[in-house]
């Protein structure tokens, strides 16, 4: 086995469900001990990704092994290396905490009296010590994905894949679970995520890897990435949906891209290296423009101004339906008549 | 880091009985942890026999038997063995929508093991059930006919039309993967089996066309191979032949196809 060999490898990994194409060749490749987040929208191919990687896809074409084993042709060796932790907590709620662990690990082939004493590990390593015996339909959201993870962690994986870990999970839950898996990656594990969340990714991640419609876009650490999205982002919310445009041209050239308006919030955002010149140099035009505007600030890049700089200003009109879903409570429609009343 | 340690597990055939043990108690303990499934599985076969031997057992007369319960038990218990086989389908589906199927896929599992207990703990439910049912039939009147061989024998046959029907519905929920559709289906499947069909009373004043295809389904031959073989008459005739074939084919056309698209899923 060559010495720079990484322990996730994927060539050219190709999958298509009828006439849609999941995945269009995907190549990524993971060191051990490191954390790939692969980060994109529903529906980018991420779980048709982390399904083929778990040996519970076949592709249509490419490759990918994990520790130099081939998930195809040797699917089972595979099975003995990898744990991995779907985007359901998929345990039992009749049994305890514990039964559901020792099952596992009698499945990975421990003997009975190891899966017990893993089981209790797991259990201890969760937290999760006190509630082990209790059944499952008993324990909270975060404590059924504690233990999924765990049940991921009984047969000692090389490589720990988890499929939006905390996707469903309340904030608490959430920082819990992202300390616990530091806690895994430091004793060495290597893990690819997938997520939604930016934030997530730069928390957790050495790297990300940004799949779109089944292809990777972009590939770096969180820093490279918010690097090319050039930092910041100025966001300018327009009191009328009107002088969106107007605001567009006022803004062009003030930042390291191009303005880019979301009709749906109006708003106009714009990737900004330097945050506080920008938002001066922003300010002194709205202020000279008279343009009403609802508010002004610079926040940091989210998942949308990720794909947004990525994928380029015309993504805005062709974005996925997710993104053109009316928010309850911001009154889209009703905002024309508003406007025309504020005209005359 | 270069130095990667695999750690082959030697497990070869011995991996599929032990699979297949863990996982089928898996199975009972889910049904055993939640009563309501144990009340209603049991319950449900009991009412039938409570409703048709008190209620419209008295207007329903079967030539060649005496009494009708004779002739009502067999009815009941492969109705029995049918209705527990659609669970199968919610079962699996289940296990499908809440990712479990994903992890136990994702392990090195003999895959052959997670179908395999799914049927086996439906034969060992059907088998409690079948003795709770024997149990309130003797209680009502119902009485064996013959010796203990064919008898067994007929018990035995209905146990593997169970068994082939888990088969069957296994494959049901594999193909709608969602639990509503898959009780949906186990409805919609069981209903015109059980009632067009021999289970309750004789096929012959039913309408032509209805009792062709009754005598001619897998329902009716198997109650009536049992009540052959309970109740002496036919002594083992066609319906006990017809009901193996039936079962046989119903099983390994089942399980093939169940397997086959377990691989793909």
């Amino acid at each position: 086995m060559a010495v720079n060999r990484a322990m996730i490898q994927a060539e050219g990994v190709e999958k298509a469900f009828g006439s849609t194409v999941a995945l269009g060749g995907v190549d990524l490749a993971v060191d051990a001990g490191q954390v790939l987040a692969v980060l994109g929208r529903n529906g980018a191919g991420k779980t048709t990704f982390v399904r083929i990687l778990a040996t519970l896809l076949a592709p249509d074409a490419g490759r990918i092994q994990i520790a130099g084993v081939d998930v195809v042709n040797d699917a089972k060796t595979v099975r003995s290396l990898i744990g991995l932790a779907g985007q359901f907590a998929a345990v039992d709620e009749t049994l305890s905490g514990r039964e559901n662990l020792v099952m596992v690990g009698r499945l990975y082939g421990l003997p009975r009296r190891e899966a017990r004493a893993r089981a209790s590990e797991v259990l201890e390593r969760l937290g999760l010590s006190d509630a082990g015996d209790r059944l499952v339909r008993t324990y909270s959201g975060g404590m059924r994905r504690r233990l999924d993870l765990g049940a991921s962690l009984v047969g000692h994986p090389l490589v720990l894949i988890m499929d939006e870990p905390s996707t469903g999970l309340d904030p608490r839950s959430r920082i819990e679970l992202w300390s616990l898996i530091d806690d895994f990656v430091e004793a060495g594990t290597t893990l690819l995520l997938t997520t939604q969340y930016l934030e997530e990714a730069d928390r957790l991640a050495d790297r990300v890897a940004v799949i779109e419609r089944g292809s990777l876009i972009a590939e770096g650490s969180p820093d490279e990435l918010k690097q090319r999205i050039g930092g910041d982002v100025l966001e300018v919310r327009a009191t009328r949906p009107a002088d969106i445009e107007r605001l567009v041209g006022l803004l062009s050239g003030l930042g390291t891209g191009q303005p880019v308006a979301d009709k749906r919030s109006q708003s106009v955002t714009l990737p900004t290296s330097d945050r506080v010149q920008t938002l001066l140099a922003a300010a002194r035009r709205i202020e000279e423009s008279g343009i009403p505007v609802a508010d002004l600030g610079v926040r940091r890049p989210s998942l949308d101004d990720v794909f947004l700089t990525l994928t380029g200003a015309s993504a805005d009109r062709s974005r996925p339906e997710a993104h053109l879903r009316p928010v309850p409570g911001e009154p889209v429609p009703a905002a024309e008549p508003e406007a025309q009343r504020a005209r005359a | 880091m270069g130095a990667v340690i695999i750690r082959p597990r030697s497990r070869g055939a011995r991996s599929f009985f032990t699979d297949t043990f863990l996982l089928t108690r898996r199975n009972l303990l889910l049904t055993a942890r939640t009563p309501e499934l144990v009340v209603f599985a049991a319950i449900m076969p009991i009412m039938f026999v409570l409703l048709f031997r008190y209620v419209f057992g008295g207007s329903i007369h079967v030539p060649g038997y005496a009494n009708y319960v004779d002739y009502l038990m067999p009815g009941v218990i492969v109705q029995t063995a049918l209705f527990g086989g659609s669970s199968s389908a919610v079962g699996v589906a289940d296990d499908l929508s809440k990712g479990v199927t994903d992890r136990l896929r994702s392990l090195p599992t003999n895959r052959s093991s997670i179908l395999a207990a799914r049927t086996l703990a439906d034969l060992v439910r059907l088998t409690y059930t079948m003795a709770l049912l024997l149990a309130i039939g003797l209680l009502v009147g119902f009485r064996f006919h013959n010796s203990l061989l064919p008898v067994l024998g007929g018990l035995g046959i209905a146990l593997l039309f169970g068994y082939a029907c888990s088969w069957l519905f296994t494959l049901v929920g594999l193909m709608v993967r969602n639990v509503e559709s898959a009780t949906l289906a186990g409805f919609l499947l069981t209903f015109p089996l059980v009632f067009a069909a021999s289970t309750f009373t004789s096929t012959q004043y039913m309408p032509s066309a209805l009792r062709t295809f009754a005598n001619a389904q897998p329902v009716t031959q198997v109650a009536n191979a049992l009540r052959d073989l309970t109740h002496g008459t036919g002594a083992a005739g066609p319906a006990a032949l017809h009901a193996v074939v039936w079962s046989a084919a119903i099983l390994v056309a089942s399980a093939a196809l169940a397997t086959w698209k377990f691989r793909k899923l």
